[in-house]
């Protein structure tokens, strides 16, 4: 008993010294909610399709998918959290929910997997290279004061970005990175989603499993890109919308 | 070389804006200007700067000025270093956050974090302007503008709590959209905003609402965190889209609302931020348009084509109207058009099944059931609308159809017996004219997300006159006459029908819960008279023996009322598990009143044939129960049930006042399984068992003698069947590859078949009746494996190829002259496709096929009744310079020649056609169309049976050639239709 008081005591001492002092921390788990909102994804896919007017009070408003991102400043990786149950009646499937992504900010690459259809693609290949252009709106996401950042993917994708800079992983969501902080808070409003952390744990984070993912077919960011642009002409003009969802 | 480091003396300041966070400033350091930095104006950040720090660098600078000019440096990366300190208490700050942004577009270049002792480098600088970002959590955010010509130290950069600068000033603006209010929506056409106005400009327009000079928009003091755009936070891919650039006629609605609650259903969103957001909720696509299509084909002699349809919206409300003049085709619309217009039915979601498409009963005029050469008219119009917020939804048509056929044909029969082989042959000769009107008409109203109604109700009024000769032969198996017939017939009939359901749906707050309740009320009214002369003369080896003649009037009347109700519930049990409950009830009476008349003394046809009459009532009630488990996982999905039901049918004769009550008790055991073991593969096992109850024109018929040479008898002992129905599936789509596969089988055998007995008599008089027997069955497989793309190396030629097997077979057992006949056959069929295409250049595709059928009865176990079938098709369209396309198709059909029929009937046909497109954005085609070439087509159907073996031919438009003119307009705002 007196064991654990003592525990808690010095947990609660730690906790103190380290709010009271400066709050900077360099090993995180994260738990990121995604938001798809389907209805408008849809629309912009296929709005000049009568189908879609049949079926739009059918599709789901919006979509939830939850990850969770492990890292520590060297490495980290972020894979498919608590799963979310489909209902099996719904024609409309998440896009990219099982990806798992593990990046290595030291050397500057990225090991992720990306089950597209049938396949499964173990992409290899340097950092993203995204232009952030920093703003000074702030907004508190999971207790931790971000600021917004927008940034530009290829030259037309746009990002918005909240990053905490108390949080010391200069790592986000997916393969998005690059600014001097963890982002917690992400939107793409090209793939109509968004994502928001809903927990962070600082503490006993454990970083044992922060490995990257070995099954899949080797390729890099360029050759899977040509081979789903191959297939995105046979599928007609929103095809290449339709794959964008596989890239990010 | 000279290096030197600027200062960040001219910061400029434009709109000094700070969101959610507390920024310093001294005013005497900052020097404003004009001058805009653009994103910084949209994203509100403010600049500051102390005169300390500015001293600190002039010393720096100037120190490095001497050093760097010294040493000659000519690098063109430096190195950037600095010291971050907290200015109160004089503490060096580890771990701030140093980020160099670029000065012309504001992007992140570089960044970097402070060391134990607040020192950091920023390694690897490429000379030029930029602006240097240091933040630390709890104090303010510092914002210095330096040009980077060499290495340089900046020196110590102070730092400042928030609280401290919370004492001195602060700046505490809101951005861009103040409102204050509980939850409000706001209806954007209510407001009056000038032509081309923006969101901003509406609202202004709201009351309570102000908008400063910036174009900041304020109400009351209350800020607002964000602008939401249908639900979504990101709208577009720039920032101030959703205020600047949508358009207020756009707008729908505009919503405030607490951030903190409604804003975290929409997007799930969670922030720390107090305050509200405004979601701006566009409207539906507002159509507004027309587009038509005109199409007119002449051979300026004997043929000729032509279709107009036009189809107009305003807003939900939607007309259209079409027309069809044809003699080479049946007139209908095709499918395409039909989506267009949106006659095709709807798609219907009910959450018990899932989506289908409810199509109405067959129809005659379509193109698959033309027998002869045709001549149509077709004419329609829809209308259909929704309104408040799609709440009501009403669509009504109207159709009419006038399809006129002449039809010459040839029917030639070899009736496999016992004892040898006879032939009956016959020639015909019929006109017939169908016109139909048709009314339909759909409402729904949804009360609330929970309940809606819906009416559904159809009416048809159709009218057809048959007239045609009929000239038969019967031969023996040494070709000897055993009679000849000749029919001369004028039929006219009248149907008037209408249907009509009432659903009621309730759904639950508790997911998958779900009620629904169908009435339904039908009538059906035949008014049928016909004249029928048939005359029959019978020969005696080979020789004329007598004649027998039927002049005689037929008159029906019929009249059958349905009234039924069938309520269905389903209960979620668990996550996976639900159980589907139903029951139904149904009534149907009926009236039916057939007389025969023969001429009178007077010439009339006046006096009654008892034989031939029947007056009888029918009363029919069935109850029926289903109760149907339903299992939903990730990868399996099954169901398990039966349904029962028991049937009570009525019939009483109204001639003889005599009463017949028939019972019967049907069960219908179900169970389907599906295994999804990846996406986009499946594999499923159903078995489905089905009661066959007896029709009552199987037990008890109508005797009829429309042909005096065939006889239909009943049999009151039938009882009642059972089919035991098996199938297995499997399907693979993959995606990337394009690799389709498909493999399907089913399994088919019945107790107690209901199966026909033939009695062919000495005369050539067929009389039938339907008997019960055990053990037909059948089979069908049919598989195909299909790839496209990814073959050439060039990404423009799209190669596709596959092939398919077709294959079914059986045992099918029945009597000819009280003698069992058991037929086992079966048909194999394999097909190969092969299609090229380089778009906008040229498509080919080939698909040749092979096939073999077998059949063996068991009465004739010497003919050879095997033949094999091969053709296929072939299909090129080439796009020639100056707009011309060509097409052309050849359609070939053949099979070995069978020894029962002399002659064989193999069909090729060629069409053609080229075509050159005009006007602007092609909207129209002139195209020379050459129909069957070879003047080769013809109607032709082979039906081999364990008691007969038939080949029947019948007309169909063959060889044509037309000039045809095409245009479509389309005046769509949202651009095409597809």
């Amino acid at each position: 008993m007196i064991k654990k008081i003592i525990i808690v005591l010095s947990m609660t001492l730690a906790v103190l010294s380290v709010t009271a002092q400066d709050r900077f921390f360099a090993t995180i788990k994260v738990e990121f909610e995604k938001t798809t909102s389907v209805r408008q994804l849809m629309k912009e896919l296929y709005e000049s399709n009568s189908w879609y007017d049949q079926f739009k009070d059918k599709i789901p408003a919006s979509v939830v998918n939850y990850y969770e991102f492990t890292g520590d400043t060297t490495r980290s990786v972020y894979q498919p959290g608590k799963e979310v149950p489909v209902d099996p009646r719904s024609f409309y499937r998440p896009y990219g929910d099982k990806n798992n992504v593990y990046t290595d900010y030291k050397k500057g690459i990225s090991i992720s997997q990306k089950p597209v259809f049938e396949e499964t693609f173990l992409v290899e290949d340097s950092l993203m290279k995204i232009k952030w252009k920093i703003t000074g709106d702030v907004r508190t996401i999971a207790g931790y004061d971000c600021r917004k950042a927008v940034g530009v993917l290829n030259d037309s994708i746009a990002i918005f970005a909240f990053y905490a800079d108390e949080l010391l992983i200069n790592g986000g969501p997916e393969g998005i990175q690059g600014l001097p902080g963890m982002i917690l808070g992400m939107g793409i409003p090209r793939l109509h989603a968004t994502w928001f952390a809903t927990k962070v744990e600082v503490f006993d984070v454990k970083m044992n499993k922060v490995i990257p993912a070995n099954k899949g077919k080797k390729v890099n960011r360029s050759s899977l890109m040509s081979t789903l642009e191959k297939l995105a002409k046979d599928w007609g003009s929103n095809g290449s919308k339709q794959l964008l969802n596989f890239v990010i | 070389m000279s290096i030197s480091l600027n200062l960040g003396l001219h910061i400029k300041i434009n709109s000094i804006v700070a969101l959610q966070t507390v920024y310093s400033y001294r005013k005497s350091s900052i020097l404003c200007s004009s001058g805009k930095y653009q994103l910084w104006s949209v994203s509100k950040l403010i600049f500051f700067r102390t005169n300390q720090t500015t001293n600190m660098l002039k010393t720096a600078v100037f120190t490095c000025l001497l050093f760097f000019s010294l040493l000659a440096v000519q690098a063109q990366q430096a190195v950037i270093s600095g010291s971050i300190v907290d200015s109160s208490e004089k503490r060096n700050l580890h771990l701030a956050s140093i980020s160099l942004l670029r000065k012309s577009d504001t992007t992140l270049f570089m960044y970097t974090r402070s060391n134990q002792q607040g020192k950091f480098v920023l390694p690897k600088v490429d000379t030029g302007q930029y602006l240097m970002l240091v933040t630390y959590p709890r104090f303010a955010d510092y914002l210095e503008q330096i040009e980077v010509k060499g290495n340089a130290d900046i020196g110590t950069i102070n730092m400042t709590l928030k609280s401290k600068i919370l004492e001195e000033v602060v700046i505490r603006t809101g951005s861009a959209i103040r409102i204050k209010g509980d939850t409000t929506e706001f209806v954007a056409d209510s407001f009056k905003v000038k032509e081309g106005g923006t969101v901003e400009d509406l609202l202004k327009k709201l009351p309570g609402f102000t908008v400063n000079s910036k174009g900041e928009i304020v109400a009351q003091g209350k800020r607002v965190d964000k602008v939401l755009v249908d639900g979504e936070e990101f709208f577009g891919d720039d920032p101030t889209m959703a205020t600047q650039n949508i358009s207020a006629k756009a707008v729908d609605r505009v919503q405030v609302f607490e951030t903190k609650t409604e804003q975290q259903q929409l997007t799930g969103m969670t922030t720390g931020n107090e305050g509200k957001t405004v979601n701006i909720k566009l409207k539906e696509d507002a159509k507004k348009g027309a587009f038509g299509k005109l199409n007119a084909g002449t051979d300026f002699n004997k043929y000729f084509d032509a279709k107009a349809f036009y189809n107009k919206f305003v807003g939900k409300k939607k007309v259209s109207v079409y027309g069809t003049r044809t003699n080479v085709s049946a007139g209908s619309l095709n499918w395409e058009d039909r989506q267009k217009l949106g006659l095709e039915a709807d798609p219907e979601y009910d959450e018990l099944s899932g989506y289908y498409f409810s199509f109405g009963g067959n129809d005659d005029f379509n193109d698959w059931n033309l027998r002869g050469l045709p001549d149509a008219y077709t004419a329609g119009a829809l209308f259909s609308n929704k309104w408040n917020t799609d709440k009501h939804n009403v669509n009504s048509s109207y159709r009419f159809n006038r399809l006129g056929t002449t039809n010459t044909g040839t029917t030639l029969t070899q009736n496999i017996l016992p004892t040898g082989v006879t032939y009956s042959n016959r020639y015909t000769s019929k006109n017939a004219l169908n016109q139909q009107h048709a009314i339909n008409g759909k409402y729904e109203w949804k009360l609330d997300s929970l309940t809606s109604f819906k009416i559904v109700t159809t009416n048809t009024y159709k009218k057809s006159h048959t007239k045609g000769t009929d000239n038969g032969e019967f031969l023996s198996s040494n070709y000897d006459t055993i009679n000849r017939s000749f029919r001369d017939y004028d039929n006219s009939t009248l149907r008037k029908q209408t249907d009509n359901q009432l659903t009621y749906k309730q759904l639950f707050k508790k997911k998958n819960r779900i009620l629904q309740m169908v009435f339904r009320y039908g009538l059906t009214n035949d008014e049928n008279s016909g004249l029928n002369y048939t005359k029959i003369r019978y020969f005696k080896n080979g020789a004329f023996d007598y004649a027998d003649t039927v002049d005689q009037q037929k008159l029906f009347d019929g009249r059958s009322t349905t009234y039924g109700v069938k309520s269905t519930f389903s209960e979620p049990l668990s996550a996976t598990w639900m159980l589907v409950l139903d029951y139904a009830y149904n009534k149907n009476h009926s009236l039916s009143n057939r007389n025969t008349f023969e001429k009178g003394f007077n010439g009339k046809y006046e006096v009654l044939i008892a034989n031939y009459s029947n007056n009888f009532e029918l009363d029919a009630y069935s109850h029926s129960g289903n109760a149907i488990f339903r299992y939903t996982g990730k990868m399996i999905r099954m169901s398990l049930g039966s349904g029962v039901s028991s049937v009570k049918l009525g019939l009483k004769n109204l001639d003889f006042s005599t009463h017949n009550n028939y019972r019967f008790l049907n069960l219908t055991p179900q169970a389907q399984f599906n295994f999804t073991p990846k996406l986009q593969t499946n594999i499923g096992f159903g078995y489905r068992g089905t009661t066959r109850q007896p029709t009552i024109n199987q037990l008890q018929p109508i005797r009829d003698n429309t042909d005096p040479l065939v006889e239909y008898v009943g049999n009151p002992d039938l009882k009642v069947g059972f089919n035991h129905s098996f199938n297995l599936n499997y399907n693979q789509y993959k995606v990337l590859k394009q690799m389709y596969t498909y493999a399907y089988f089913s399994y088919n055998i019945q107790q107690n078949a209901i199966t026909q007995s033939n009695l062919i008599d000495s005369q050539g008089k067929r009389t039938y009746f339907p008997v019960n027997v055990n053990g037909n069955s059948n089979w069908y497989f049919g598989g195909n494996w299909n790839k496209g793309g990814g073959v050439f190396k060039t990404e423009d030629k799209k190669l596709q190829y596959g092939f398919g097997i077709n294959a079914n077979g059986g045992k099918y057992i029945n009597f000819i002259n009280n003698q069992e006949a058991i037929t086992k056959s079966y048909s194999a069929n394999f097909s190969l496709n092969l299609g090229i295409e380089v778009e906008k250049k040229y498509d080919f595709t080939i698909s040749p096929s092979f096939g073999y059928n077998s059949s063996k009865s068991s009465l004739q176990s010497g003919n050879n009744n095997n033949y094999i079938t091969y053709g296929g098709r072939a299909e090129a369209e080439i796009t020639l310079p100056w707009k011309l396309e060509i097409n052309t198709d050849v359609n070939a059909d053949l099979r070995q020649r069978i020894d029962a029929f002399a002659t064989n009937s193999n069909l090729v046909i060629w069409n053609a056609g080229l075509s050159k497109k005009i006007f602007k954005k092609d909207a129209g085609k002139i195209s020379f169309i050459a129909n069957d070439i070879l003047d080769d087509n013809k109607g032709f159907t082979r039906t081999i049976n364990s008691t007969f073996i038939s080949d029947d031919r019948f007309q169909r438009i063959s060889r044509y050639f037309l000039l045809k003119f095409e245009w479509s307009f389309n005046k769509m705002p949202g651009g095409e239709m597809k």
